[in-house]
């Protein structure tokens, strides 16, 4: 099964490095969706069925967190899985995506094996066969 | 805050993005004079971010990069030849390595606090060499230093 993937970040590199990863790393990818904050993640959240959201934090307009917590008063939004990528690394702020409903949080700078790892739990690549969009309800362990 | 602290995360930060993400190996010198412009750096074809911070510190980290090298890092990051590459590509990825450095750094030195960073932004490079910052500020340089390219790292630290 091919699923699709927004990618949420205001720098253009970043939203092609992080697409080429995902690429490269073998995942069936349907189609790719971009924006460069919140409020053009939501338009186009709204308007197609998105399997995977992977959003940067610090971004004008509406930043990461704002975006989970608009999806999650989303009731056609608020079960679709959200990976926060971002250069943020406290603790309390890695607690604080968790919190309000990311299921992963992955630091810059990554590698790509990082992102290939935590990906297979939520795409269903994983070496054990399982996972997959049925299980975007588990809190894992990033 | 010890400069000596500041200094080792920042080094460790750069460190960990330019060798993670661009597979570039670097040196480092600090600059003695931290508020005179660096001569070793090509003035003329330099490329520079700002991005500001607020938290247990406040002020800001200007990066200056040879467009030569910001190019060919660009090229390494994307997976592209340099010749396919355009002005904002390039400038997204400055922004990007700054970005990433300071958020590393702030982590390094201290991740049980939470710095606020404002986003990165593209700034004239040679009236950013020149500036000085306002006199309680503290200012610190680094240079880094690749193969054949030397870049700068202006941290200024706000009272």
């Amino acid at each position: 099964m091919a699923f699709n993937v927004l990618i949420v970040d205001d720098s253009l590199p970043m939203r092609s490095v992080i697409r080429k990863i995902i690429e490269i790393s073998g995942f069936q990818v349907n189609q790719f969706f971009e924006a460069s904050n919140g409020e053009e993640a939501l338009v186009i959240l709204n308007a197609q069925w998105l399997d995977l959201v992977i959003t940067d934090y610090n971004m004008p307009r509406m930043n990461g967190l704002e975006l989970i917590e608009a999806m999650k008063k989303e009731e056609l939004l608020q079960s679709i899985p959200v990976v926060v990528i971002t250069t943020e690394g406290s603790r309390q702020k890695a607690e604080e995506f968790l919190n309000k409903g990311a299921v992963g949080y992955i630091q810059k700078p990554f590698t790509p094996e990082e992102i290939k790892q935590k990906l297979n739990h939520l795409l269903g690549e994983g070496k054990d066969g399982k996972g997959g969009p049925d299980d975007r309800g588990e809190n894992l362990d990033f | 805050m010890e400069k000596a602290a500041l200094m080792t995360a920042v080094k460790t930060s750069i460190s960990d993005v330019l060798e993670t993400m661009f597979f570039l190996p670097i040196e480092f010198s600090e600059v003695e004079a931290p508020d005179d412009p660096v001569d070793s750096l090509e003035k003329k074809s330099l490329l520079a971010a700002r991005i500001s911070f607020s938290g247990p510190l406040a002020g800001n980290f200007t990066f200056f990069i040879p467009l030569k090298l910001a190019r060919s890092l660009t090229g390494s990051f994307l997976g592209e030849e340099e010749g396919l590459i355009n002005e904002s590509e390039i400038t997204g990825t400055v922004q990007e390595i700054l970005n990433m450095i300071t958020g590393k750094a702030f982590s390094l030195l201290d991740d049980r606090s939470i710095f606020d960073l404002g986003i990165p932004m593209m700034i004239n490079a040679e009236e950013a060499l020149f500036e000085r910052p306002e006199e309680s500020a503290l200012l610190f340089s680094l240079l880094v230093h690749t193969v054949d390219e030397v870049s700068l790292l202006k941290m200024t630290l706000l009272s």
